[in-house]
């Protein structure tokens, strides 16, 4: 007995729909397999780009800070010094200016040349002669002894008095 | 203790502050005036600007040392 060519069809018919079947099924399992690889994998990706991101951020603030923290630091030292000049030349002309006025006091008060005198005689003799020098204070001589009582010196002393009780440089 | 005080227009007087001066910013002649007679009584010398010296002129110092800055 021989069977047709269509009825060999038809009997193969669901053997060949089943086979179909099984490889449709397959493909879409590797298909979904691989999507879900893509996916995880797109995921670690994300992950690690954005961990990195994390650490250079962190490293550049703390980069930052450091070169913040050092910057500042140089400022502040940049800021001493410019506040230590500044005093120091505040403070040479407060004593020029002062110095002026107590050496124009000194150098024609008749009691402070009396005062100069008289200590001059006390220390080098009675018989010392006195002579006033150019800037206003004296020289005492006697017997090869010889005393200076520079106006100078008492300015500095007079200055060093009046600014003792403030805060000098 | 004596002390040194300075008189005068503030961009003048005011660096005198650093060195330890009481320092009396005056900008026309009757913040000089009262300045000067806000003074206190242990000030010995004071330092005024030209323009402060020039409104004081006249006025008795008293005991106080005075110097005029250069203009």
């Amino acid at each position: 007995m021989t069977r047709s060519h269509g009825t060999m069809d038809a009997e193969l018919a669901p053997v060949c729909e089943a086979l179909l079947g099984l490889a449709r099924s397959e493909a879409d399992a590797v298909l979904a397999q691989a999507d879900q690889q893509v996916a995880e994998e797109r995921a670690q990706a994300t992950a690690l780009a954005d961990e990195l991101l994390d650490q250079a951020r962190a490293q550049a603030a703390a980069d930052t800070a450091v070169l913040m923290a050092a910057e500042e630091s140089h400022a502040q030292r940049r800021a001493r010094t410019v506040e230590l000049h500044a005093r120091r030349a505040a403070y040479d002309a407060l004593v020029a200016a002062a110095a002026a006025a107590v050496r124009a006091e000194l150098a024609t008060d008749p009691d402070v040349v009396a005062a100069l005198s008289e200590r001059a005689l006390l220390e080098v003799g009675p018989d010392a002669v006195v002579t006033r020098t150019a800037d206003g204070g004296l020289v005492a001589e006697a017997g090869g002894r010889r005393l200076r009582l520079p106006l100078s010196a008492l300015v500095e002393d007079a200055v060093a008095d009046l600014l003792a009780s403030r805060g000098t440089p | 203790m004596a002390r040194v005080a300075v008189i005068g227009e503030r961009s003048r007087v005011q660096g005198f502050g650093l060195a330890g001066a009481e320092v009396r910013p005056a900008a026309g002649p009757a913040e000089v005036r009262a300045a000067w007679s806000g003074l206190g009584a242990d000030v010995a010398v004071v330092v005024l600007t030209p323009a402060a010296a020039a409104v004081l002129a006249g006025t008795p110092t008293g005991d106080r040392l005075t110097v005029v800055m250069p203009a």
